[in-house]
């Protein structure tokens, strides 16, 4: 599924660079925007994108490799994520070798649960960081003394998640990240810390220098405030 | 008396993120097992997860490792419809999917007069996730602790000075506070605990009992 640049399209388009004041700079020189990002950095004076880059819907892929078992449609859902969950996992520590075995985990279940993956509910990015968030910490908990053998996660995202059905599943990806750019950037931080290094609180309080608490109630504002936002985008989208 | 009885927001976004250690994050998504408007909370942060994962710097995945992979994959049909979760009986279903075994085949180790737990799970740094049983109407005695607990109730009730927590809820105890939680009577009170480290016991006699706990 192709989108025209009038349409906010499944959520793949980022601005990178000006996303987290910088801290996210992906360095191979493209830099994607989506109108709907694009208008709030123009209002804000920011620099203006140079490529727009369209990207695919991969829910359909997932539901042929649910009814088909279709090698095709999973090789190309591989070569677009593959490298991200790798890239995830290695930012959380693990080395290559480490990395390239969770990956394998977080695949098969993709091949293996596709069936309960609900187009409705979640965009196929939502569903894969989960896997992939779930499979990471399922290995380090297997690593706990009192190993219990657990059996496979249950990947149906729950009946109450996603709280609005108006706001197509394909625009939240772009309203979140919306939604974190507008945070102060102290907030800003403290949410990159969290999603891309997989810090902990105390880990964060460390890294910075500050307290504890300061930490804490600063990741509760960030999320507070980014959910306020996305609470108001969902009203407009509405009216 | 109004404790909090949910988790914070910080802590949810921390376990969306993936940010918490094992033991942590079951005890998180235990909890909200019971609550949708924290699974709602968790939803609108896990879009977020998603949305970076899209613009993650990719780390190069071989040829080979996709072909290792390709050769692991079982063409067998997948079912249809969602298999329908089988009850976990007292456990919410993340904690019914880790422990993977009825509550009374664990192995439950005895703590004190109508008290008895059993461990889950152990972090390199002290941090134990363990399961409480305790008969209606006995006191846990009074303890603080080194670093948090986190005490969620799968069955029955139990009071201490800040409140009142019931099925679902979640007290979190750091290390400023001391408390003897009261079983309430009548229902055996089941939970998922979380301790960062050791607790203290007050009395000589539990603290010489505490070897034997594991706690």
């Amino acid at each position: 599924m192709f989108v025209t640049q009038s349409q906010p399209p499944w959520g793949i388009t980022t601005f990178k660079g000006v996303f987290f004041n910088g801290i996210v700079n992906n360095g191979n020189g493209a830099t994607i925007v989506s109108s709907q990002f694009r208008s709030r950095l123009d209002a804000a004076n920011m620099p203006a994108s140079s490529t727009i880059v369209e990207e695919k819907d991969f829910a359909p892929l997932i539901a042929r490799i649910a009814k088909d078992r279709d090698r095709a449609a999973f090789i190309e859902v591989f070569k677009f994520f593959a490298p991200r969950v790798k890239g995830f996992l290695m930012n959380r520590g693990r080395d290559q070798q480490s990395a390239e075995d969770v990956l394998q985990v977080v695949m098969i279940a993709v091949w293996e649960k596709a069936y309960l993956y609900s187009p409705e509910k979640a965009s196929v990015s939502t569903w894969l960081f989960t896997i992939a968030r779930y499979k990471h910490i399922d290995r380090m908990r297997k690593d706990g003394r009192y190993k219990l053998e657990a059996d496979e996660p249950d990947l149906r995202p729950s009946e109450d998640a996603g709280s609005e059905d108006e706001v197509l599943v394909s625009q939240r990806g772009e309203a979140v990240k919306n939604a974190v750019s507008l945070l102060p950037a102290d907030q800003q931080t403290v949410i990159h810390l969290s999603f891309n290094q997989g810090l902990s609180h105390s880990e964060i309080a460390e890294k910075l220098g500050l307290p504890l608490g300061t930490i804490k109630s600063r990741i509760r504002r960030a999320f507070q405030r980014m959910r306020e936002e996305l609470n108001e985008e969902d009203l407009g989208e509405l009216n | 008396m109004n404790a909090a009885t949910k988790l914070k927001d910080e802590w949810l976004l921390s376990y969306a993120a993936g940010a918490l250690n094992p033991g942590r994050s079951l005890m998180v998504s235990s909890h909200l097992a019971y609550h949708d408007d924290l699974q709602e909370a968790v939803a609108d942060a896990e879009v977020l997860g998603g949305a970076l994962l899209e613009e993650m710097n990719g780390s190069p995945v071989s040829d080979s490792a996709l072909n290792q992979l390709l050769s692991k994959l079982d063409d067998s049909a997948l079912p249809e419809i969602p298999a329908v979760a089988t009850s976990g009986g007292v456990f919410p279903d993340p904690l019914a999917e880790f422990v993977d075994t009825d509550i009374d085949k664990l192995k439950w180790r005895f703590m004190g007069p109508g008290m008895s737990n059993a461990r889950l799970w152990a972090g390199s740094h002290g941090e134990r996730l363990w399961l409480l049983r305790a008969k209606g109407g006995i006191t846990i005695p009074e303890h603080g602790h080194s670093g948090d607990e986190w005490t969620l109730v799968l069955n029955g009730s139990y009071q201490t000075k800040l409140g009142q927590f019931h099925r679902g809820d979640i007290e979190v105890a750091d290390d400023q506070l001391d408390h003897q939680p009261m079983i309430d009577p009548g229902e055996e009170c089941v939970c998922l605990v979380y301790t960062q480290a050791p607790l203290k016991f007050k009395s000589l006699a539990s603290r010489l009992a505490q070897p034997f706990i594991g706690l």
